[in-house]
C-alpha cells in the first residue's frame, strides 16, 4: 500500500512481488535453477517455500535484459519479479545470469562476411562471438529490428536471433552491407 | 532385456549447443538407450540413468531449443540443447521417446525426422516450405509457370511470331528512308513522281503494317497473361482454402493478400510487357547488329566498341541505386503504416490525447523517407548524366567517321541517314537489356513467393481413401493428445464420449485448451496421437467437406461478408428459399429487427454498409447456423461479448437451435452452460472433472472453485 493511507496505487492493485536479495535465494538444482523464496500467501502472511526448479523470462529482453525478470513456476504462473539482478547478491545473482544466458542464446554479430540477398531471401555469412555462422532472412528489412539508434537484432527463417551489439563499432564493410536494410 | 537392445540405442538425436552458457556451437549427439542416455560431445561422455525419468518435454529457450527429461523425484534433467534448427528435430524426438516410455517399448529404433535442411546447402527450409531458396533453380520456377500457361500457349507461340515479323518489318524502314533520300530527293535531274510516290506509299504501310501487328500482338499477349494469372491467382486461392488453420495463421492476412494480387501482378507485368520487349529488343539488338556488319563491319565495331562500357556503367549504375532505392521503399512503406494506424486507431488517439505525438511519430517518419529520397535522387542526378555520355560515345565516333567518308564521297547522305537510324535502333536496346537483370530478379522474387504458397505442406489433407458420408451418431475421442509445434502439448490424453443429443459444455482456465479441444473436433488440426471418431468413423476417413457439412459454428466474433443481410444468413446454405431464410431468421431473432430495417433483409452490411451491434450479429450468425442444419453444433464463447440482457436474449435463440442436435458449447460465463447436459473441466490440458452442474458442485473440485468466483465476482458487479 502506498504511504496515504486512502490511496492505493496501481502497483498495490497489482500485488507485484519483487524479489531481492531479502527475500529470495537461487541455487543451482542438477542442470536447472532452483529457488527459495519467501513470499506472502493469501492471507498476507510470509512464508518460506522452496522451489526445485523455476523459469526465468525478461520482460524487456532487447532492452533491460538484466532487469524486470519474471520468476515463474511450472504452471508459467509468476512467483515474483526482479527488479535488478544485481539485486540479488553476487551468489543468486550469478546463477539466475547463468539461467538467461542458457535460455536467450544470441550469438553477438561481430563482421559480416556476405550478405547477398535474392528473390526475396537474404544468405547472411558473419563472424559472430559463436564463431562463423550462416544463415538465410525472409524479408530482410522486417527481420532487423533496430532497438536503438546503435543496436539492432536480427531474426532468422529458423527463429535464432542475433545481436549486433553497436552498428557504429562494425566495420565500415559490414556497415554498408546491413545499412540499405536498417 | 537383452544385451543387445541395451547396447542398441533406440533413439539417437543430434545437437548444436553445449548445456552450458558458452555461445559457442558444439556438435553433438544424445543417444537413448533402455536404461541410460549417452550424451557425447566432443572429447566428453556424461551417462544419465533413465529409471527415474517420467517424460520428456521441450524446453523454452528463447533463440535455442533445449531437451529435457521430467523426473520421478529430483530435479530435472538437460539432456541437450541446440540451435533453433534443432527446434523440430528435438520436437519430433519427445513424441517419439515419450510414446516409448508410456509403452514400455524401446525395441525399435525409429528415425527422428530432423528439422529440414537443404541436402545441397545444408541451409534450413523456410517454415512449411519445401524448397531451399538459395539452392532453388530459376529455371525450375520457370517450367513450372511454362506448364501452368499450357493451355495458354498458342498465343504466347503467336505474339512472339509477330515479335519476329515486325521486328523485320522495322529493319525496312531505314531502308527505305535511304532510297527516297538518294534516288529521289538528292537524286540528280528530276526523280520520277511514280516511282517516289511509291517509295512514300511503301514507307507508309510498312509502318502502318507495323502498328497493325503491333496491336495484334498486343492482343495476343494480354488474352495469354491475363488467362495465365486468373489461372495462377485461383491456384493460390485454393491452395489456400486447402491449408489448415495452423499453417494459414502462420501468415498475416496480408501477407497472402499481396500473394494472390500482387505478386501475380508483377508476373503479369512481366509476360505483358517486358516479356515481350525482351524479345523484341534482343532481335532489334540482332537485327540491326547484322545489317550494320553486312554493311561496314569497321564502322559496325567502332559502334559496338564502348558497348561492354555502356552495359557495364548502366548495370554498375542500377545496382548502386537499386538498394538505395529499395531502402527508400522500405521508409515509404513504414510511413504509409504508421498513417494506417493512427487513421484506423483515431479514436483511441482522440481519446488519450496524442494527437501532437503521432504527429511527430508520423514527421519522423516522412522526415527519414525524405532525406533517403533526397539523397537518391542527388546520387541520380550525377549518376545518370555520366552514363548516359557513356551511352552515346559510339555515336560521336560515328559523326567523326561518317563525316569523313560523306566529306570524302565513300558515302551518301542517304547512306548516312540510313546508318544513323540504325545506330539510334541499337542504343535503345541496349540500355534496356542492361536494365533486364533487375526486372527479371523483380519476377522471380514474385514467382518464388507465389510457388512458396503454392507449395506449402497440406498437414491436413483429406486421405486417398476419405469417404463423403454424412458422420453421426456418438463423438468418441480416445487416448488424444496434440500440440501446436515446439513438443509442448497443448492436450494430453483425452477420453471423452459425447452421446447423440447430448449439450456439453466445456470448461477451464483461459488457454487451458478447450478453443484447441473443438477445433480437432472439426478437423482443422490432426491429433498427434489418439483419434477422434463420429458413429465409429475416425475423422480422418472421412471428407473434410462432409464433415463440416454437419457441423455448424457459432464463434465469439461473428464475421460478417459484406452483403445483404440475406445473403449473410444464406452463407451457410447456398440456394436457400426465402421461406427458409425467414424461418431461420425468425428462431435467431433477427427477423424483429429486418423487417425494422427500410431495406428490409435487403439491406447491406459488413463493412461499407448498415453497422448491426454485437448482439445483432451474433443472432445473424445463429440463424446462419439454423439454415445450415447441422447433426452437431459447436458455440465458442457465443455471446461472451453480449451484455447480460442480450445475452439472455440469444440464450432463448440459442435453445432453438441446440435442441435435438449434439452441442459442445465453451463458455467462461459459466451460467450460460446451465442447460448443459454434462460438463467437462479442462486443466493442465487434461480432463479433470466430468459431471453434471449438481454433481461438480457437490464434488468440490475445480469447477466448484470456477463457480464461487465468479458467483463472487457478480455480487461485486
Amino acid at each position: 500500500m502506498s504511504d496515504n493511507k486512502n490511496v492505493y496505487t496501481l502497483a498495490d492493485a497489482a500485488q507485484i512481488v519483487y524479489l531481492t536479495e531479502e527475500n529470495a535465494k537461487f541455487f543451482k538444482n542438477g542442470d536447472f535453477l532452483g529457488a527459495s523464496l519467501t513470499l506472502p500467501d493469501e492471507e498476507g502472511n510470509l512464508k518460506t517455500e522452496r522451489f526445485e526448479r523455476v523459469w526465468l523470462h525478461r520482460s524487456f529482453p532487447f532492452n533491460m535484459p538484466w532487469e524486470y525478470i519474471s520468476v515463474q513456476n511450472k504452471d508459467q504462473e509468476e512467483l515474483g519479479l526482479i527488479r535488478k539482478v544485481s539485486e540479488l547478491g553476487e551468489g543468486s545473482g550469478a546463477f539466475v545470469k547463468e539461467e538467461l544466458l542458457r535460455k536467450y542464446y544470441t550469438p553477438k554479430i561481430i563482421k559480416i562476411k556476405t550478405l547477398k540477398e535474392t528473390r526475396g531471401f537474404s544468405f547472411w555469412q558473419v563472424i559472430s562471438d559463436a564463431g562463423e555462422l550462416s544463415f538465410t532472412l525472409q524479408d530482410t528489412s522486417r527481420s532487423i529490428a533496430k532497438i536503438s539508434e546503435d543496436r539492432a537484432f536480427v531474426f532468422d527463417i529458423c527463429g535464432n536471433r542475433y545481436e549486433i551489439e553497436s552498428l557504429s563499432a562494425l566495420d565500415k564493410k559490414s556497415f554498408r552491407k546491413l545499412e540499405l536494410y536498417l | 532385456m537383452a544385451e543387445t537392445k541395451k547396447n542398441t540405442p533406440y533413439v539417437s538425436v543430434s545437437f548444436d549447443l553445449g548445456c552450458t552458457v558458452e555461445g559457442a556451437r558444439t556438435e553433438g549427439k544424445a543417444d537413448f538407450y533402455p536404461d541410460r542416455i549417452e550424451i557425447s560431445t566432443v572429447g566428453s561422455v556424461r551417462t544419465v540413468e533413465t529409471k527415474n525419468i517420467k517424460a520428456y518435454k521441450c524446453g523454452l529457450g528463447v533463440g535455442c531449443a533445449m531437451l529435457e527429461a521430467e523426473c520421478h523425484e529430483g530435479p530435472d534433467i538437460l539432456i541437450c540443447r541446440g540451435s533453433m534448427e534443432k527446434n523440430d528435430t528435438f520436437a519430433n524426438a519427445v513424441k517419439v521417446l515419450n510414446r516409448c516410455l508410456e509403452a514400455g517399448v524401446f525395441e525399435n529404433s525409429e528415425d527422428i525426422e530432423e528439422g529440414v535442411l537443404c541436402p545441397k546447402c545444408h541451409r534450413p527450409f523456410p517454415r512449411g516450405s519445401k524448397s531451399c531458396p538459395h539452392c532453388a533453380p530459376k529455371g525450375q520456377y520457370i517450367k513450372r509457370l511454362w506448364d501452368i500457361a499450357k493451355p495458354y500457349r498458342k498465343f504466347i507461340y503467336l505474339s512472339v511470331l509477330l515479335y519476329f515479323v515486325i521486328a523485320g518489318i522495322n529493319l525496312l524502314l531505314p531502308y527505305f528512308n535511304r532510297v527516297l533520300v538518294d534516288d529521289y530527293i538528292r537524286a540528280e535531274g528530276l526523280p520520277k513522281v511514280g516511282q517516289y510516290v511509291l517509295a512514300v506509299a511503301m514507307i507508309l504501310i510498312v509502318n502502318f503494317a507495323s502498328r497493325l501487328l503491333g496491336m495484334l500482338r498486343t492482343y495476343t499477349q494480354l488474352k495469354a497473361s491475363n488467362k495465365l494469372i486468373v489461372r495462377l491467382r485461383a491456384i493460390i486461392f485454393d491452395k489456400i482454402q486447402h491449408l489448415s488453420l495452423a499453417r494459414v495463421s502462420k501468415r498475416t492476412s496480408g501477407e497472402l493478400m499481396n500473394r494472390v494480387t500482387e505478386d501475380t501482378g508483377h508476373i503479369q507485368q512481366f509476360i505483358t510487357n517486358d516479356f515481350g520487349s525482351l524479345i523484341e529488343q534482343v532481335l532489334m539488338l540482332l537485327g540491326v547488329g547484322t545489317v550494320l556488319f553486312i554493311y561496314d563491319w569497321r564502322l559496325a565495331l567502332l559502334i559496338i566498341a564502348p558497348m561492354p562500357l555502356v552495359i557495364l556503367s548502366h548495370r554498375l549504375m542500377w545496382s548502386f541505386l537499386r538498394a538505395r532505392y529499395g531502402r527508400q521503399w522500405h521508409m515509404g512503406a513504414v510511413a504509409n503504416t504508421i498513417l494506417h494506424d493512427i487513421f484506423s486507431g483515431i479514436r483511441v488517439v482522440k481519446a488519450f490525447g496524442t494527437e501532437k505525438a503521432e504527429r511527430a511519430r508520423y514527421d519522423k517518419s516522412i522526415k527519414e523517407e525524405c532525406e533517403v529520397r533526397a539523397s537518391n535522387e542527388t546520387y541520380f542526378a550525377v549518376i545518370n548524366p555520366v552514363t548516359s555520355f557513356l551511352m552515346g560515345v559510339g555515336e560521336f565516333f560515328l559523326l567523326y567517321f561518317v563525316g569523313n567518308a560523306i566529306l570524302g564521297g565513300e558515302m551518301t547522305f542517304g547512306e548516312m541517314q540510313q546508318f544513323s537510324s540504325y545506330v539510334s535502333l541499337i542504343y535503345g536496346p541496349l540500355r534496356w537489356i542492361a536494365m533486364m537483370p533487375r526486372r527479371i530478379t523483380m519476377t522471380m522474387t514474385s514467382v518464388v513467393k507465389v510457388f512458396d504458397v503454392i507449395d506449402e505442406e497440406c498437414d491436413v489433407e483429406d486421405r486417398a481413401d476419405a469417404k463423403a458420408i454424412e458422420p453421426a451418431g456418438e463423438i468418441e475421442i480416445r487416448n488424444m493428445s496434440f500440440g501446436y509445434e515446439n513438443g509442448h502439448t497443448v492436450l494430453h490424453n483425452i477420453n471423452l464420449n459425447i452421446k447423440p443429443g447430448e449439450m456439453i459444455g466445456i470448461v477451464g482456465r483461459s488457454g487451458v485448451g478447450k478453443s484447441t479441444l473443438i477445433n480437432l473436433i472439426m478437423r482443422m488440426y490432426d491429433p498427434d496421437s489418439g483419434s477422434i471418431s463420429i458413429g465409429g468413423v475416425d475423422i480422418r476417413d472421412i471428407t473434410q467437406e462432409a464433415l463440416r457439412r454437419q457441423m455448424g459454428v457459432v464463434l465469439q466474433e461473428t464475421m460478417l461478408f459484406s452483403g445483404t443481410l440475406y445473403d449473410n444468413i444464406a452463407y451457410s446454405k447456398p440456394g436457400a428459399t426465402p421461406d427458409e431464410v425467414i424461418t431461420a431468421a425468425k428462431l435467431a431473432g433477427v427477423h424483429k429487427f429486418a423487417v425494422k430495417l427500410a431495406d428490409g433483409y435487403n439491406t447491406v452490411i459488413g463493412e461499407k454498409g448498415y453497422t448491426l451491434s454485437g448482439g445483432e450479429r451474433q443472432r445473424v450468425a445463429i440463424a446462419r447456423a439454423l439454415l445450415h442444419n447441422p447433426r452437431f453444433l459447436i458455440l465458442d464463447e457465443a455471446t461472451s461479448a453480449l451484455d447480460t440482457e442480450t445475452e439472455k436474449d440469444i440464450q432463448d435463440a440459442l435453445q432453438q437451435l441446440i435442441s435435438g442436435r449434439t452441442t459442445i458449447a465453451i463458455a467462461h460465463r459459466l451460467s450460460t452452460l446451465r442447460n448443459a447436459t454434462r460438463l467437462v473441466v479442462l486443466d493442465h490440458g487434461e480432463v479433470a472433472e466430468v459431471g453434471t452442474h449438481d454433481e461438480l458442485m457437490r464434488k468440490k473440485g475445480i469447477y466448484f472453485e470456477l463457480v464461487m468466483a465468479q458467483r463472487q465476482m457478480s455480487k461485486m458487479g
